[in-house]
């Protein structure tokens, strides 16, 4: 990897993974992204809240990139793909649909989220297939929830983990993470109408963070 | 006007043993000729029935069916005594005028009384006032309107509510022919502006003629310092001054009925606690006032303050205002009232029987502030009061107002841009500006241009229109200008409401805490939605709950007078009871740096396990100095990479940075340079992130985003967008919206004084600038050094940055 990729190369569950600063998990051509959030922009705009447009297709648009550096020959969106059936809402759909006729070749799949619930038929109309939650992919089940589920992994979403870091003369940063435990690994929110929810990490937890499109072992970094 | 009414009015008068005051005739007289005004005086009574019986008199024993008088105040709260003060000579000569109340506190009911058959004057606020504006069955009765009495009008007039009341002026103005307005208000440093404000311009062009007239003549005010003894140890920093508790009892026990203000709301909780806790015989007597808590138990305690059966009520300005509390008869000040104007407002709450003083004893909260207190008497003496500086074109409030208009039934939009342009602060709006404006508030401007279906508004022949009836009640819901927080309804189990504290503070407590709230120790049962339900506990208190935007900072005026005592007593003068209590403290500070001179700018530097500190004194007050405090990292971190965090006070600021800034280097760079200011402010704001608070205001006044109430009100939140990831999405994606323009300028403008900023940069770089290496803190660097809640600013590469820095973890974690 060149040293000004935005990538970092890693082993959670002794598997090695490749973190992508554009909140993306990649694992032998898989790509996995979590916290979408499609039609965030446009539920706004239905409760009179003039929010641009534009956030959908930056969105996309970045989905395009990491499909593209990573060849990625399959995505996952671990949940929340849509915030709610306002991503039904005519140009947020029609987009998505346009979207995935330019990737018509790359399966999509995704686990649905709590955010889901009410947009799943879009799902079926957009053309993502819907997994289990908690569903076996070689070492990993993919869940939308952290989760302590056995027999595998668990990659999720839907916590929008982010840290802070403190330096000195009282110097504060939050940032979005990769959030790693034994046994479940959660991914930082990719859409751009997220927030993030700061978590404490413990001991023997990993934590990769975004900062900017650069991404750190912090916990390495903290080490050494 | 008969003589007969003059003659009965004149008896009334007497009857309650009054006379009436010149200004009150001077009143008659100018409104008799038709004439608007403002009329002010320092304290005292007589402004009501000055502008009431003049608007009684013109129609004496027949005022007819329909709206005559509108009167605007600006607290709800305000409403039912001033409609009582309104009604008293009504109902004692027996006249036929019928006098009403339209709040947002009215009920559904009552609100359909008043649209059905408006009472002859209606007592309202300003946002219920143009919530009667936008109901397009409402508008015909304004049409009768010939009096609009603005109460309070100095609370109101550098307020985005200032600026929504004279768009609503405006309004009236081109409905009723011949209307006129006359403000009521404390006495201003700019009385002239207030003046010309209200009155707005005439349709030639010309500034609108308001008579000033002034009040009685001013009260005698007793401004004295309750000081600790003189072996008890003194508090350098320390946020409250508790220890006087014990003089404070005293104080309290010698007067008959007091006010006890506070500046914040925790203080008025912390300081309720601590003295019914000193004076258990006072049980029952002593009370709580402040904004947060329920109209229930505000009420209360403006209850036993009228009878008397309060001995001494805790309060926060939300008493700063309204009528007159007669028992009143001293009033103590904790902390440092941070202006002249304020000091004497509460000063005037107490002593109202005919030739009595008003006193008000100050408690100073930290060293330092017996300075303030000093320099605030020597202020008052001399009779330099601040002024407020109305405000100008703010894009938010005109959005806001548009959408009323659109609907009240429409209007016609170059009409309107008329209409709007004769109040003084859209008078020199631009027409782009205008157009922007008319475009949101039309279509949701350029954001929302792909989306014909969010138009708010519709063309009908040159007419625009609300699209619908749902649109109209969203948005009289969303009128007003007060934004607050989110925040949480405190109940006990049994639905008894206690008030209401923000949510971040309840997010912080776990079921079974317990916490200071509404004078009660209270502990969290559970937390649902927006309700908190609590039970009363007997334990001590482990919380108070902040809320947002309480610090005043410390006025221009003030903090000239505050130089002007410390100078003198470098010089060895030390001619007050404060002063000289000081001295042993001054004498440390001039031991361990120097004690600033007027012509002196004194910077201090210290390296501590903490860092590197930089302490800068400028003494203009907190506002300028977050904004110097910001520009000076910025300029320091343009010399090197740099983070700094900052704090800030009302005598200077302090950068505090991991390794040493050079400080010199800027200093021969131009530090204090006018070149490229705003550039630098701009920059510098945004890496402080000022202008995405201001954004989240302006957002929710403009209508761009909607909070909602009641029901809906929960279902907005699922919406869950902080304002700075707003404000993000807006620099991104909708770069030319003058909302966010209009952020930073409010930043630059309010928030840092950028003109008041510019002056100190002129004037600092005429002070003679003494950089001293200290190797203690300093007692003019105590407060900075201990202060917690800072800004940051830094120039690193974020990268190096996260390098740098330590990951927080669990506290506990052992596994």
């Amino acid at each position: 990897m060149p040293a000004d990729s935005p990538c970092l190369a890693a082993t959670i569950a002794g598997e090695p993974v490749v973190f992508d600063a554009d909140h993306a998990l990649v694992w032998h051509r898989q790509l996995f992204v979590a916290d979408t959030h499609f039609g965030k922009d446009a539920l706004g705009r239905a409760r009179d809240a003039a929010i641009p447009e534009g956030t959908t297709d930056s969105d996309l648009a970045r989905l395009d990139q990491l499909i593209e550096r990573h060849t990625a020959e399959q995505l996952t969106i671990l949940g929340d793909v849509f915030h709610s059936e306002h991503a039904a809402e005519p140009r947020t759909l029609a987009r998505l649909k346009i979207w995935r006729t330019t990737h018509a070749e790359l399966p999509i799949r995704m686990v649905a989220g709590n955010h889901d619930r009410r947009a799943l038929h879009l799902a079926e109309e957009i053309g993502i297939e819907r997994l289990d939650d908690g569903f076996a992919l070689g070492p990993w089940r993919l869940c939308h929830e952290p989760s302590d589920l056995p027999g595998g992994h668990v990659l999720c979403g839907h916590v929008h983990p982010g840290v802070r870091l403190r330096g000195t003369g009282r110097e504060s940063l939050r940032l979005p993470v990769f959030f790693s435990s034994p046994g479940c690994t959660i991914l930082p929110a990719f859409g751009a109408m997220t927030g993030l929810h700061i978590l404490r990490p413990r001991p023997l937890d990993q934590v990769f963070a975004v900062a900017g499109d650069r991404i750190f072992d912090l916990r390495r970094s903290s080490h050494t | 006007m008969s003589p007969e009414v003059d003659e009965r009015i004149a008896a009334w008068f007497a009857g309650r043993g009054w006379q009436i005051f010149p200004f009150q005739r001077e009143v008659w007289d100018a409104y008799a000729r038709g004439e608007s005004g403002l009329l002010h005086c320092s304290t005292g009574a007589g402004k009501t029935l000055a502008v009431w019986m003049a608007a009684l008199r013109e129609k004496f024993s027949d005022p007819g069916p329909g709206l005559r008088a509108l009167w605007v105040t600006p607290l709800r709260a305000l409403a039912a005594d001033t409609e009582a003060a309104l009604m008293a000579p009504v109902s004692e000569m027996r006249l036929p005028w019928t006098v009403g109340r339209r709040t947002g506190d009215t009920s559904t009911h009552n609100r359909k009384k008043i649209a059905l058959a408006p009472p002859n004057a209606l007592v309202t606020t300003p946002e219920s006032l143009c919530v009667l504006l936008s109901q397009p069955d409402f508008l015909p009765h304004f049409a009768s309107v010939r009096l609009v009495v603005v109460d309070e009008w100095h609370e109101l007039l550098a307020t985005k509510r200032g600026v929504l009341t004279e768009l609503a002026l405006a309004r009236v103005r081109a409905i009723a022919a011949g209307v006129r307005v006359w403000g009521l208000s404390a006495t201003l440093g700019n009385t002239d502006e207030a003046a010309a404000a209200l009155g707005g311009f005439l349709p030639d062009g010309s500034t609108a003629p308001m008579r000033i007239v002034s009040g009685a003549a001013r009260k005698q005010i007793e401004i004295e310092s309750l000081l600790p003894d003189e072996a008890q140890r003194f508090p350098w920093g320390g946020h409250l001054g508790l220890d006087l508790l014990p003089k404070v009892v005293e104080r309290l026990r010698a007067h008959k009925t007091s006010i006890v203000f506070t500046n914040t709301r925790s203080q008025a909780e912390l300081w309720f606690e601590a003295l019914s806790r000193a004076m258990p015989d006072w049980a029952g007597q002593l009370g709580l006032h402040h904004g947060s808590l329920s109209n229930d138990v505000r009420r209360a305690a403006e209850e036993g303050l009228r009878t008397g059966t309060l001995r001494a009520v805790i309060s926060t300005s939300s008493l700063d205002l309204g009528v007159d509390f007669a028992p009143v008869d001293g009033v103590v000040q904790i902390g440092s009232p941070k202006g002249v104007a304020r000091l004497l407002q509460r000063a005037g709450r107490s002593g109202h029987q005919p030739g009595a003083v008003s006193r008000i004893a100050c408690v100073p909260a930290n060293t330092f502030e017996l300075v303030e207190i000093a320099a605030s008497r020597d202020l008052a003496e001399e009779g330099v009061i601040e002024p407020r500086v109305p405000l100008r074109a703010p894009l938010d409030v005109l959005c806001q107002h548009l959408v009323t208009v659109a609907a009240s039934g429409g209007f016609h939009p170059e009409i309107l841009q008329n209409e709007v342009m004769l109040t003084h602060a859209y008078h020199t709006l631009s027409p782009d500006e205008w157009a922007w404006a008319l475009d949101f508030a039309a279509h949701g401007g350029r954001a929302l241009r792909a989306y014909p279906e969010y138009a708010r508004m519709v063309d009908d022949a040159g007419w625009l229109k609300l699209r619908d009836d749902a649109t109209a009640k969203r948005h009289r819901l969303a009128i007003g200008t007060i934004t607050s927080d989110a925040s949480i309804e405190v109940r006990f189990a049994n639905g008894a409401r206690l008030g209401a504290v923000e949510e971040s503070f309840v997010a912080r407590l776990r079921p079974g805490d317990r916490f200071l709230f509404a004078g009660r120790c209270l502990e969290l049962v559970r937390v649902r939605e927006l309700r908190a339900t609590v039970r009363a506990s007997r334990g001590r208190p482990t919380g108070v709950p902040r809320w947002m935007g309480g610090r005043m900072p410390l006025s221009s005026c003030l903090s000239s007078g505050v130089r002007r005592r410390l100078d003198r007593a470098r010089e060895g003068v030390l001619d007050s009871p404060e002063m000289e209590r000081l001295g042993r403290i001054l004498a440390v500070q001039a031991k361990l740096s120097r004690l600033p001179g007027e012509g002196d700018f004194l910077i201090e530097r210290l390296a501590s396990r903490e860092g590197h500190h930089i302490f800068f004194y400028p003494f203009e007050g907190r506002l300028v100095h977050e904004g110097l405090a910001a520009l000076f990292a910025f300029r320091l971190a343009r010399v090197e990479p740099l983070t700094f965090s900052l704090a800030v006070n009302d005598y200077g600021f302090e950068l505090l940075s991991a390794r040493e800034a050079p400080l010199d280097v800027a200093l021969a760079a131009g530090l204090f340079a006018d070149d490229g200011l705003t550039e630098d402010i701009l920059g510098s704001i945004h890496s402080a992130e000022l202008a995405k608070r201001r954004f989240r205001e302006i957002a929710r006044v403009a209508g761009l985003v909607t909070e909602g109430v009641g029901r809906a009100r929960k279902s907005t939140r699922q919406l869950m967008v902080s304002s700075s990831l707003l404000f993000d999405v807006f620099q991104r994606y909708d770069p030319e919206n003058l909302l966010a323009a209009q952020a930073t300028r409010e930043v630059l403008e309010s928030q840092l004084e950028q003109t008041r900023l510019r002056q100190t940069l002129g004037e600092l770089r005429s002070r003679r600038c003494e950089i001293i290496r200290i190797e203690e803190v300093t007692p003019l660097a105590y407060p900075l050094f201990v202060e917690r809640l800072r800004e940051r600013l830094s120039s690193e590469a974020l990268a190096d940055r996260v390098r740098r820095m330590e990951l927080v973890m669990e506290r506990h974690a052992r596994r």
